[in-house]
């Protein structure tokens, strides 16, 4: 099995001790766990206002790179955000953009954040918002932000009910809670815990709104690889969950 | 994929109710030893009571416990689950009734702080039996907990304060770095990997301070997947030797089953 990897990260965390991977060592680590393909953001557009020289950075960095994707963050609370989408489209072949709504100040309902949805909808590119990069309960003092909330989240993809878009992030109990109200609302898996979690997830959702995401680096990747791996479900929907749906979703 | 042989040193097979009936059972012994699990430690229902179980609810959780040791006595080792509130002629009867039944160890939940001087029958009677203690923990910094819930310096200070004793300090990534730092320089104190999200470092970070000898796999179950609790071990970037120690060969030892 392989894997199509829709959550991962590239640069420093500052608050753990974690391995630091030039683009091509994240490459190496990734084929080593078979994941054959990333979806890449850059950490630092998390810590700084303007995400887009770090942007520009991995888009010029990830063009040697095939088996990395990279996806642009914006920060609605800025200005340029839609002149940075813009530059990234002429630039590149883009397939996604990421959302840190917490980290960046804004809501989900903003006025940016509609406009955004309409573009990405006429433009098919696809959209990442990510819910929490840490259990809140185990921040580092110096930086503690509570997770994206699932009364945003519903009210977001009840909003634009036609637009499918992916969240990363998400705790088992509020994959539960969205699953029936946010048809259009994706996740990925690397949040989630329970025995036997997969196999409870598909009891309440369609195994096309699951996907991988390994949360490397802040995550041990092996930790998701196996999960899902060891996951009792058949082989044909670990498969699909694995890099099927994020094969489809992206066009990769 | 991962191929080690496994103990599992934390487990809650039976959770609030839940995953009783043999069918069940039977299920999770066989997905469990579907993925190298030789043994799994279990510690019995021990929150559907609420955090300060009284006599008649012990029993009846070590009860379960007794019957999936009845079931499967070669998988399944069980932890007396015990109240140390309740007093020392309580606690000794249900320890002594659970050791007969052959459990191999005692559980303490939430119910006092470890720190509590009510601690000393309880740890006297471990060491007289020479049988491990596994004391729930986390971070309780600047949290209102502290009461009932022991932290890593109240755990550690428990170990410290009873030599002779085994204690299993639980949930490193609930209790994190400074719960490792506190658990150096006690040799009787183990700690297990249990519970939460496979946050990358930090048992790289154990096993730097600690040295591998003293840290136990556990996972938590059923809060958390198996498959997740054993690649955050197999995943880490510790040597391999390392790893078969804390999947294995520790709680192996510990347990005398060699």
């Amino acid at each position: 099995m392989t894997f199509t990897d829709c959550n991962l990260s590239f640069g420093h965390w500052p608050f753990a001790r974690l391995p630091k991977r030039s683009l091509p060592q994240l490459v190496a680590h990734l084929e080593q766990h078979k994941i054959k393909h990333g979806l890449v953001s850059y950490l630092e557009t998390l810590f700084v206002p303007d995400p887009d020289p770090a942007n520009r950075e991995l888009l010029q960095s990830c063009k040697r790179l095939p088996s990395l994707t990279p996806v642009p963050v914006l920060n609605l609370s800025l200005p340029n955000w839609r002149e940075s989408l813009e530059t990234y489209r002429a630039k590149t072949e883009l397939k996604a953009v990421k959302l840190y709504p917490n980290f960046h100040n804004y809501s989900l309902r903003s006025k940016n954040c509609a406009r955004l949805t309409e573009y990405l909808a006429d433009t098919n590119i696809r959209l990442i918002i990510n819910v929490r990069m840490l259990d809140e309960r185990h921040q580092y003092h110096g930086l503690k932000i509570k997770g994206v909330s699932v009364k945003q989240l519903i009210a977001y993809a009840q909003r634009f009910p036609d637009f499918k878009f992916l969240c990363t992030g998400l705790f088992r109990p509020e994959i539960l809670e969205l699953a029936d109200s946010c048809p259009n609302l994706c996740t990925d898996l690397s949040f989630a815990d329970w025995h036997d979690l997969v196999h409870g997830l598909l009891e309440v959702m369609s195994p096309d709104r699951l996907f991988f995401g390994s949360h490397t680096p802040l995550m041990v990747t092996e930790a998701n690889t196996y999960k899902l791996q060891a996951s009792n479900i058949t082989t044909a929907l670990k498969t699909q969950i694995a890099s099927g749906n994020a094969k489809r979703f992206f066009r990769l | 994929m991962p191929s080690n042989k496994i103990i599992d040193v934390h487990a809650h097979p039976i959770f609030f109710g839940k995953g009783s009936s043999k069918p069940e059972v039977d299920k999770l012994v066989s997905y469990s030893k579907s993925l190298g699990i030789d043994k799994m430690v279990c510690l019995g229902d021990v929150l559907v009571h609420g955090p300060s179980p009284s006599a008649k609810q012990l029993t009846a959780i070590n009860e379960q416990t007794r019957q999936l040791l009845t079931w499967y006595p070669d998988f399944f080792i069980g932890f007396c689950y015990l109240n140390p509130t309740l007093g020392e002629k309580r606690l000794r009867a249900e320890l002594d009734r659970c050791l007969n039944a052959g459990f191999q160890g005692i559980k303490l939940e939430i119910a006092n702080n470890a720190r509590d001087p009510i601690m000393k029958p309880l740890m006297r009677a471990a060491a007289h039996y020479q049988i491990p203690v596994l004391q729930h923990t986390w971070d309780t910094l600047g949290k209102p907990m502290r009461r009932t819930h022991s932290d890593p310096r109240d755990t550690c200070l428990l170990a410290h304060r009873f030599p002779d004793t085994k204690v299993i300090m639980a949930h490193l990534y609930g209790f994190g770095m400074r719960g490792v730092l506190e658990a150096q320089n006690l040799p009787n104190l183990y700690i297990d990997t249990s519970s939460c999200l496979p946050f990358a470092g930090l048992l790289e970070y154990a096993v730097e301070k600690l040295g591998p000898e003293r840290i136990l796999y556990g996972s938590d179950i059923p809060i958390r997947e198996l498959g997740q609790c054993i690649g955050r071990i197999t995943g880490s970037d510790i040597p391999a030797a390392a790893k078969t120690q804390i999947l294995y060969s520790n709680a192996n030892t510990l347990f005398n089953l060699a």
